[in-house]
């Protein structure tokens, strides 16, 4: 991984690398014991001895779910990619993988340029606290200084159309509003890279024409936009490259309008049956 | 792991906002605001005074400004532990959302209660006069032993906040673990009753052992100027920076192995 994609800062134009983010066999798991009931100490030192006594590494029972399966994948500057598939196919996983947020198990993601990212609907967001606290804490963590997020602010709040809102808690907002302000935050950083996860759907039509012109902004110069969603109108609308993922592997990859196609005509068949 | 320290330096930023979050979850909400942080070291002082001083020992009032600075220099270590075990969880969602050093936030907790503490010393001065110890010139090197005990702080918050990601029942441990160590130290006690009980028995080795708490080093080198206004002996002092190096490098080291897997399991 590059030193710049380590660090996001800010205004880093995308340098001479050919791609914006490549992934080269990347497999990503999830230890389910973790999730099934809480490890404790006492249970890991239980388990510890007997595995020592009976001479194995592991205890029985550990369970490892592979959610990305080899993924190779390479996207490069100024493209728009969409990012299908069925619920639990590993989308939002791959997107935090390309994020950094999560590191693979297996295999190597690169990438070159700044990243924001636009995850959740919650965007990380303290409910309790009021939206302008908020697009302080996103830009701060996203990598702005509070004087960069102090010309920003009125632009922000501009583009997400709260106007007084901003100052009341997250908690009172919509789904709407809260996509909004979380997208206008993610933006203001001038992302090489934007990674945005089934987010833009809870804005309305005039959001969402907002969001298309940030898009085509980036495009504009070179920027990087992945996005996964459900809505394949959204795909064919934003992007020019779409990847079918099923069961942690990518099972289609190429022109938005072709693979959404044969997306939909597999569902479609599916349901004839 | 340099690499981990130069990215927190980088993106100081980040936790400049998490200092001022803790703080402010642990003082704006309150009517009385910053001043708890004052009122706090009193408030307990009070306690130790009314229990140490009257009721079951009549202690001389030197003994009580001992009381006073082994119990803040504990409280530093006890609540930068507890709240370091439990503080990645609780940003779950923004560790979910976007990337950044997740090493900010152990650090963070630590500076915030380093407020708490320096607090603290503030009431030791006048707290001083008052039990019949004069502020000198020795306690001047009070703010080198201070920082001492911040790394010694780091490094062990560091290993709670690692352990806190993939174990549920760590603050039940913690809870235990600390009180069995602040009595282990020389606080609510001075060292030489340790040192007779160990004379009595003729077994040297025993405080052999009773030195490994690295605690106790630090202990008594804030000792020294306090309450007997002469220097800290050099052995206590490189006890403690020994300990501080040791736990900060260890901390920093386990920490930073597993942050990759943290972000899947808060």
């Amino acid at each position: 991984m590059s030193e710049r994609a380590r660090r996001p800062g800010l205004s880093t134009a995308p340098s001479a690398a050919t791609f914006a983010i490549d992934l080269s066999d990347v497999w990503l798991n999830f230890h389910l014991n973790f999730y099934k009931r809480r490890v404790t100490l006492r249970g890991a030192a239980l388990s510890g001895l007997t595995s020592l006594i009976a001479g194995r590494r592991r205890s029985a029972g550990h369970q490892v779910f592979w959610a990305l399966r080899g993924i190779n994948l390479r996207i490069d500057h100024g493209e728009s990619v969409g990012i299908i598939g069925p619920n639990g196919a590993g989308k939002s996983t791959l997107l935090r993988a390309m994020a950094g947020i999560y590191t693979p198990d297996k295999g190597v993601v690169r990438t070159d340029g700044n990243i924001s990212t636009l995850l959740s609907l919650s965007a990380g967001f303290d409910l309790r606290r009021p939206g302008r606290e908020n697009i302080f804490k996103n830009g701060i963590l996203l990598g702005m200084t509070r004087s960069q997020i102090e010309e920003r602010v009125d632009a922000i709040v501009e583009m997400a159309d709260l106007g007084q809102f901003i100052d009341a808690p997250v908690a009172t907002y919509s789904a709407g509003m809260r996509t909004r302000l979380g997208f206008s935050v993610a933006a203001s950083v001038d992302p090489d890279i934007m990674l945005i996860d089934e987010v833009v759907n809870a804005g309305d039509a005039r959001f969402r024409k907002r969001v298309g012109s940030i898009f085509d902004q980036l495009a504009g110069r070179q920027g990087t936009v992945v996005f996964v969603t459900h809505s394949t109108n959204l795909v064919k609308e934003y992007c020019s490259r779409a990847v079918w993922l099923e069961e942690g592997v990518i099972r289609m990859d190429g022109p938005a309008g072709e693979i959404v196609d044969a997306y939909l005509g597999e569902l479609n068949g599916e349901r004839r049956r | 792991m340099l690499a981990t320290i130069r990215e927190a330096w980088l993106r100081r930023a980040v936790i400049a906002h998490f200092v001022s979050l803790h703080l402010t979850t642990s003082y704006r909400t309150k009517a009385l605001g910053f001043l708890w942080a004052l009122l706090d070291p009193l408030l307990f002082m009070g306690v130790y005074y009314l229990v140490f001083g009257y009721l079951i020992a009549q202690r001389p009032p030197e003994f009580m400004i001992h009381i006073f600075v082994g119990v803040i220099s504990f409280r530093f270590l006890n609540r930068s532990m507890s709240q370091g075990a439990s503080v990645l969880r609780s940003q779950s969602a923004t560790i979910k959302e976007i990337k950044f050093p997740k090493v900010a936030l152990p650090f963070s907790v630590v500076i915030a209660r380093i407020f708490d503490f320096v607090a603290g010393w503030i009431i030791a001065i006048p707290l001083a006069f008052v039990f019949g110890v004069e502020p000198n010139a020795a306690w001047l090197v009070l703010p080198v032993l201070m920082l001492i005990q911040a790394v010694f702080v780091t490094g062990f918050t560091l290993i709670t906040a690692y352990v806190g990601v993939f174990f549920a029942d760590i603050e039940n441990i913690l809870d235990v673990g600390l009180r069995l160590w602040f009595y282990l130290s020389p606080v609510l006690y001075p060292i030489s009753v340790v040192q007779d009980k160990i004379d009595k028995l003729d077994q040297p080795i025993l405080m052999q052992i009773y030195l490994l708490n690295p605690m106790v080093h630090v202990l008594q080198a804030y000792e020294a100027p306090v309450v007997e206004s002469r220097l800290p002996d050099a052995s206590f002092v490189l006890g403690a920076a020994v300990s501080a190096l040791v736990a900060f490098t260890l901390g920093l080291f386990v920490f930073t192995r597993a942050e990759g897997q943290m972000a899947k399991y808060v």
